[in-house]
Parts: structure tokens; C-alpha cells; sequence
């Protein structure tokens, strides 16, 4: 800081006859209202909820430093052991097919009664 | 030190902090939270710091419609950069004067000088009429000598002088080293000193 002379003293007594407001109520709240009513809080709002949402997730897992190995890991054991085979190619069980061997059943009764004379 | 204005500030955000339950936490808390649209820290980073930036703006500018443009606009940068706020090497209020003072700039880029006025702004606590007119004089005088400095002198004293900050401070928001800020600070003084001390009041001139 400046070393201070009593010349400085005096100076400073002027200076301090300038005094300003302190900021209204009103201007305070116009302040705090702006910064929702932004379109770039609302492009934020938008993008940031996402974004911090996934973030706070991340964070909540132990970060990326967890996460990272943990993703590769899994992949490089879904890789060697493959847990989905494929599917076996068996026919659909009896049960499954009941309600389309009683339609054709009828389909039968009908075409036969239609014949009738 | 203008120890006088900066308490007259000083004591008024504090009244307006201790309003408030929220309890004392530190800026960079505060911005941390704010990163995550936190309105009620903002609110409270808002009452901290407002009336200091707002009283910092008006005697840069001169104007206290510019200064509740620019203070406003610095505060909407602080909400939209808070995820971006990394508190090493700087304090906050640190930063939010070169911010308020970036867009002063601006402005003046566009107006091409800073605006004055001369009409007085002063609390009201004055005894009476005869008082309040000689403080007003005083006041408008004062606004007067330091819309002539050079720009780059007028805020360092506004800085130093009136919002309390250390050369290593001023030097950070002008972004120059502390020893012009000392050159500044001694060339605004002698010029405010010549202005406002060495001149002889009209009334006291011999006839």
C-alpha cells in the first residue's frame, strides 16, 4: 500500500464526501429475477439439467476414475465369455400354440357347415 | 483509505446479510452451488457483493443508470460461468470487479467517452438544508475531479481508495503490475489533490 502523508490524510477526508447509494430493494430484486428470465439461463436450464443430472451420477459411482475401468472391464468379459448364445431354434411349445390350433379347429367347423346343405 | 464510504457500504451489506438465515459459507461454495442452479446462492452471493460492485460501478461510470446496466449484466456472467469458476490464484470479488469493469469499458467503446453528470447522489443524512447543499457541492465536486482522470487512474484510485482493495489486487483487476499501479495511484492523487485541495474557493478570493 501507499505510504500516507498527511497531505493524502486530507485528500481522503474530500474523497469520502462522495458518497453513493446502496443498491434498492428493487434493483436487487430486478437482478435476481433477470438471471431466471434469461434466454441463455433457459438455453442453460435445458442443457445444464442433463448434464449436471448425468454428472451428479457420475460423482455418486465414484467418477470416472471408477467408472472407466469399471465399463472396459465388462465389455472385455462380455467379449470372451458371452453370456447370450443364441437363441436355440426349437418349435413353440403346445401351450403357446393352443388359442391357434382351437381357431383352426373352428375355422374347420365353419367351413364344413358351410358346405352343408 | 476511504474508510468513511467503504464502511457506509460495508455496514449496509452486512444488515442486508444478516437478514438472511443462510449461513456464512465461503464464495467458491457458494458458486459451486450456484453451478447447479442454485438460486437461493445466488440470492445470497447477490446481498454479498452487490452494493460494493453496484458503489464501485457509479464512480467509475459516473452514472448510477449505467452502473445498474453494467452491475446487472455482471451478475448474469456470474451465473451463467459459475460451472467455469476455479477459485486459484484469485478471490471472487476479485474477478467480479475486472468483469464490471470489462463491460464498463464496452460501454465506453460504444459511447466513446464515459458519461457525466453532475447531479449529486447522496445518501440523505444530512442535518440540514444549508449542510446538505454544501455536500452536495462537495460531492458533485469530488465526481467532477475524478471523471477528469484518465481512465485507467480513476479506477485505480476507485479501487484503492474506495472499495478498500490492495495495489497486488488493483494491479489484478487492471492487469498490470503493482508498480503501476503505485504510478497510477500517485498521479491520480496529486491530480485530485491539485483539484480539489489546492483550489480557492470563489468566496475567498481576495476582492
Amino acid at each position: 500500500m501507499n505510504t500516507e502523508n498527511p497531505r493524502d490524510d486530507d485528500l481522503s477526508t474530500v474523497l469520502d464526501e462522495y458518497r453513493v447509494y446502496p443498491a434498492s430493494d428493487a434493483f436487487y430484486k430486478r437482478v435476481q429475477s433477470s438471471v431466471t428470465q434469461s434466454p441463455q439461463v433457459a438455453n442453460k436450464a435445458t442443457t445444464g439439467t442433463v448434464a449436471s443430472a448425468l454428472q451428479e451420477l457420475l460423482a455418486a459411482i465414484g467418477g470416472w476414475s471408477v467408472t472407466g475401468p469399471t465399463l472396459a472391464f465388462s465389455f472385455a468379459l462380455g467379449l470372451v465369455l458371452n453370456p447370450w448364445p443364441e437363441s436355440p431354434r426349437v418349435s413353440p411349445s403346445l401351450s403357446f400354440d393352443n388359442s391357434t390350433i382351437w381357431e383352426l379347429a373352428l375355422l374347420a367347423n365353419s367351413d364344413n357347415e358351410d358346405e352343408s346343405p | 483509505m476511504g474508510l468513511e464510504a467503504l464502511r457506509y457500504v460495508v455496514t449496509d451489506t452486512a444488515k442486508r446479510e444478516s437478514e438472511s438465515d443462510t449461513p456464512i459459507v465461503t464464495d467458491s461454495e457458494l458458486l459451486a452451488r450456484i453451478a447447479r442452479e442454485d438460486h437461493a446462492a445466488f440470492a445470497t452471493l447477490l446481498k454479498r457483493h452487490l452494493d460494493r460492485v453496484l458503489a464501485f460501478v457509479e464512480r467509475t461510470t459516473g452514472c448510477r443508470e449505467d452502473a445498474e446496466e453494467i452491475v446487472q449484466e455482471s451478475f448474469l456472467r456470474v451465473w451463467n460461468h459459475a460451472a467455469r469458476w476455479d477459485d486459484r490464484g484469485v478471490q471472487f470479488s476479485t474477478w467480479l470487479h475486472q468483469v464490471a469493469l470489462n463491460l464498463c469499458r464496452d460501454r465506453w467503446r460504444r459511447q466513446k467517452a464515459p458519461a457525466v453528470e453532475l447531479e449529486a447522489s447522496l445518501p440523505d443524512q444530512q442535518p440540514g438544508p444549508e449542510s446538505q447543499m454544501l455536500r452536495v457541492d462537495q460531492s458533485s465536486r469530488v465526481r467532477a475531479a475524478l471523471l477528469a482522470l484518465p481512465e485507467r487512474q480513476r479506477v485505480a484510485i476507485v479501487l484503492s481508495h474506495y472499495q478498500g482493495l490492495s495495489n497486488p489486487e488493483t494491479a489484478e483487476v487492471l492487469k498490470c503490475s503493482v508498480e503501476a499501479v503505485e504510478s497510477l495511484l500517485g498521479r491520480a492523487r496529486r491530480q485530485l489533490r491539485k483539484c480539489l485541495l489546492e483550489q480557492v474557493p470563489h468566496s475567498q478570493e481576495p476582492q
